[in-house]
């Protein structure tokens, strides 16, 4: 014990520690210890008296059964089909993981929008032609876009876990004489039902924290983040009793759902076996035809949204009207020329954020992995922490921690940065630790033994090998965070708008088009540092996946 | 530079993995510990380099007291199973790595390294990546880093066990032959006997974290304290006997299976059960019934070039291992009856 005191690394340990506990812990405490409000002021009795809270609760939940179960059904037969089949089109499947990594969510939710919204380019071509179609606002539109935007989470998931399938297990089951399709029904199912159930859990947790998606369609539809969010709004970080209620009663959702899935996860771990991979067989004539149809179908429409911002960008408009077939470039040059700030801004903040993020998460797991002590069991919690927290109630904490008191940061740009950084941390942590754990100990001693200190062991010989990883990550947390809008729209003050943020006032006033201007600009943004990544230094995102 | 071990205590979390160690290992010599896995021979050399600290007791490296020296103060060297070389520096960095942390000027690290890379043979592989290497080469390449910093001390833990059987040969002859050149004091762990007896001056046999018996490779093999160092060091025959009170040295009787034959005492015996000790090639075939041999029938017969090998049952069911010089003694069919007869000089008693 009195050895590891002596120990550097305690002592980063101990400093880690104190950082996580004023900038994530002390904020979430203050988020639970809110609800009960002052004396007979508790939020829990005003939670009780309003029906409304009741069904945003209710909706919040059916909304993410909903949506759970619509990305399950898209998911699961997308990988299996792109596990173990061949078929025309196939190899357009494999962009997928970027797509939700692209398209920022206030995008995917204007962009459909301006396609199917009361006044979106399809309502009004249908209409023109007497077909009405129902109000996309409310359950179509939450349940439609959120679908296309998470689908992606389940057939990431269970594509792994097919892949990781050991066919031998099935050839195996085969040749104890049961047909091929009820064998594979069989074995495979019980060892990929794990991983689905897992990502299907992951999504629920994303459907009940989502916001950008939520406030600009669920006008019609209370929904426990959007009232958490219009409860920040009104009372800010003064007396915070409604806005920490509603957000407890999230945190503890989402808590029993990532508890279940933690049990799903450890109950099926023995089962992850690294089997032979799959020989993927090839669909010929219609059935071959049919599958690619219905992958390509989802790959177009998972894209339009990229399609609309282009077209929404240099589309005239004239207010909240847009003349679809009429274009000009003057939303970009009045961006350009009077407006670029939101732009800066972002560029600014996602900058810092990714550099401090980066190195903390780095620092962090290299402790947690390499060198343990009694501190880094909680630095390992700690770290996975945010994983449970929506960015909205990471804002609420930080706005209600860090308005006045010790460390007033309301009103300056590292509250904005701080978010960021609270937010990506679980990724950045799981990213690093990935690398470490490939990196045996061996080496390290090795440089200790040809006499080089510890800490400049790190330097030396762990950094760079862990180099490429961190720049993987770097770009990932560069991309989020450009996009991040449910804990900056909380924290940040006037002129200190990001990209979504501004994107999300313009729709909130109905101007699509200059909305889809700074769209342009955000995914541009997202784009240009992934194309370069992958392309000129053939970085490998996805090899430690995020 | 010699070793000196005092008294040494290492535990992991409470758990007692080393007690009360004692060793002295001579300056330049090559020592071996030698034990099954899991009897803590890692443990004792991370303890030499100080990766794991020492709970109790003294280190020294030639006199000076090294036991609470961080390790990278330590001046050793060290060379890994898995051979840990940094995957993104070339041979030649890998090889110059020591020699920079040590402030030396570019010119005589550059002539430095080519000498060490040359010894090893790899002299024109400075440019490549470990990766680009085969294993029996990375592992020069290790060894090759670890001595050119002409540490005190140079540690080795199974550096051989990744090899396949012929490159394991290769790199042990220029492991032996580095270590004499350079008289550095070695401390080298494996688990393999062989590999003990061809290479070392002196072999330390563990078992669960004690040292059971210290000695040359000869007197490990010939003379085997204990029972276990017996079994560890090579396939002797160990067959449960009767002994009265023997002094250290003394020849005498013991009966095994009703049987009296001559055997010799190491150690110190008092009367009952004891462990005979008979290694294979020590033991005589003969016709059934020659005075002073043990009856038995040959079961079965191996024949393996140069030596055939037999299993002897014994009336008693008991079965014997013994190697003869193929050729003269192939009279000994399977099914046969014959004699056993033991060297008293080379059949030892040692208590069970
Ligand atoms: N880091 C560790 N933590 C706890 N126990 C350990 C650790 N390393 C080794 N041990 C235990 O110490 C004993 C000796 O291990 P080791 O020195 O690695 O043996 P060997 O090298 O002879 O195989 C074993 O019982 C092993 O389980
Ligand atoms: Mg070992």
């Amino acid at each position: 014990m009195s050895r590891q005191f002596r120990s550097v690394w305690f002592w980063f340990s101990a400093l880690a520690l104190g950082i996580l506990a004023v900038f994530l812990l002390y904020p979430l405490l203050r988020v639970l210890t809110g609800s009960l409000g002052s004396g007979s002021h508790s939020g829990w009795a005003l939670l009780a008296a309003d029906p409304k809270y009741f069904a945003a609760i209710l909706n919040t939940i059916v909304l993410g059964v909903a949506v759970t179960l619509t990305t399950t059904l898209i998911g699961v037969p997308l990988a299996y089909f792109t596990a173990r089949f061949e078929f025309p089109g196939k190899s357009i499947v494999a962009v997928l993981p970027l797509i939700t990594l692209v398209i920022p969510e206030v995008i995917a939710a204007q962009t459909w929008l301006m396609m199917l919204g009361n006044n979106g380019f399809i309502t009004r071509y249908l209409g023109a032609r007497g077909i009405d179609i129902p109000s996309f606002y409310g359950w179509p539109g939450l349940i439609t876009v959120m679908t296309f935007t998470y689908y992606t989470y389940i057939y990431i998931g269970t594509l792994a876990a097919i892949r990781g399938f050991d066919v031998q297990l099935e050839e195996a089951a085969q040749s104890l004489g049961t047909s091929p399709a009820r064998s594979r029904l069989r074995v495979m199912l019980p060892v990929v039902l794990p991983s689905v159930l897992a990502s299907a859990l992951l999504v629920f947790t994303l459907v009940v924290g989502n916001f950008a998606t939520a406030t600009i369609l669920g006008s019609r539809v209370p929904l426990l983040s959007v009232l958490t969010y219009q409860a920040a709004v009104a009372e800010g970080g003064s007396d915070p009793v409604m806005q920490s209620t509603l957000a407890t009663v999230s945190i503890a959702l989402v808590m029993i759902v990532l508890f279940v899935q933690r049990w799903i996860v450890s109950r099926g771990r023995h089962e992850v076996t690294q089997g032979r991979g799959a020989r993927a067989e090839r669909l010929r004539g219609l059935p071959g035809l049919f599958i690619g149809l219905l992958a390509g179908l989802l790959v177009v429409v998972s894209l339009l949204p990229l399609g609309s911002i282009v077209i929404g960008a240099f589309t005239v408009s004239r207010g909240p009207v847009m003349r679809w077939g009429e274009w000009t470039t003057a939303h970009v040059e009045r961006l350009v020329r009077i407006a670029p700030d939101p732009v800066l801004n972002t560029l600014a903040y996602s900058a810092v954020a990714t550099v401090i993020g980066i190195t903390f998460s780095a620092l962090v797991s290299y402790l947690i992995v390499k060198k343990r002590n009694i501190l880094t069991p909680a630095l390992d919690y700690l770290t996975a922490l945010p994983l449970a927290l929506s960015g909205t109630i990471i804002g609420l904490g930080l706005v209600m921690s860090f308005n006045t008191g010790f460390l007033p940061l309301t009103g300056t740009a590292s509250i904005i940065v701080l978010a960021y950084v609270v937010r990506r941390l679980p990724f950045g942590i799981r990213n690093s630790s990935s690398t470490l754990y490939n990196i045996p100990n061996s080496i390290e001693e090795a440089s200790v033994s040809l006499g080089v200190p510890p800490v400049a062991t790190f330097f030396k010989v762990v950094l760079p090998l862990m180099l490429p990883a961190v720049a993987a990550a770097a770009v990932l947390t560069w991309t989020t965070t450009v996009a991040e809008l449910s804990a900056s729209i909380i924290v940040y003050s006037g002129g200190r708008e990001t990209m979504p943020i501004q994107i999300y006032k313009l729709i909130d006033s109905n101007l699509m088009a200059s909305a889809s201007a700074y769209g342009l600009v955000l995914v541009a943004v997202i784009l240009i540092p992934i194309i370069v990544a992958t392309r000129v230094f053939k970085i490998d995102l996805f090899s430690s996946k995020a | 530079m010699g070793i000196a071990i005092e008294n040494l205590a290492v535990a992991y979390g409470g758990q007692r993995v080393i007690d009360g160690l004692e060793l002295t290992i001579e300056p330049g010599s090559f020592f071996t510990l030698l034990g099954p896995s899991g009897c803590g021979k890692t443990t004792l050399l991370r303890t030499i380099a100080g990766f794991v600290p020492a709970e109790r007791g003294h280190l020294r490296f030639g006199g000076t007291e090294v036991t609470h020296l961080p390790p990278h103060k330590r001046d050793i060297g060290m060379v890994f199973q898995d051979y840990a070389l940094f995957p993104d520096k070339t041979v030649f960095d890998n090889v110059a790595y020591g020699l920079r942390a040590r402030k030396q000027a570019e010119g005589v690290i550059k002539s430095k390294v080519q000498a060490a890379l040359e010894r090893v043979g790899l002299g024109h592989l400075g440019q490549r990546h470990p990766a680009a290497l085969s294993g029996g080469q990375r592992q020069r390449v290790a060894l090759a880093r670890a001595l050119v910093i002409q540490p005190q001390v140079l540690l080795m833990d199974e550096p051989l066990s990744n090899l396949d059987a012929k490159l394991r040969l290769q790199v042990r002859e220029t492991i032996v032959e580095l270590q004499r050149e350079a008289k550095i004091t070695t401390v080298f762990v494996t688990h393999d006997r062989e590999e003990a007896l061809a290479m070392s001056d002196r072999i330390g046999v563990m078992n669960q974290g004690r040292l059971e018996q210290v000695g040359t490779a000869a007197q490990i093999y010939r003379e085997p304290r204990t029972s276990y160092v017996a079994d560890f060091v090579g396939g002797a025959n160990l067959v449960e006997v009767e002994t009265m009170a023997r002094q250290a040295g003394e020849t005498g009787p013991v009966v095994l299976d009703g049987t009296a034959i001559a055997a010799r005492a190491p150690a110190a015996l008092a009367a009952g059960r004891a462990t005979l000790v008979a290694r294979p090639e020590d033991i005589l075939l003969a016709e059934p019934g020659t005075a002073g041999t043990l009856p038995g029938r040959i079961a079965h017969r191996q024949y393996l070039g140069g030596k055939t090998s037999y299993k002897v049952v014994l009336d008693s069911g008991r079965v014997l291992a013994v190697d003869l010089q193929s050729g003269a003694h192939d009279r000994f069919e399977p099914g046969a009856k014959v004699g056993l007869g033991f060297d008293p000089a080379r059949t030892l008693v040692l208590a069970s």
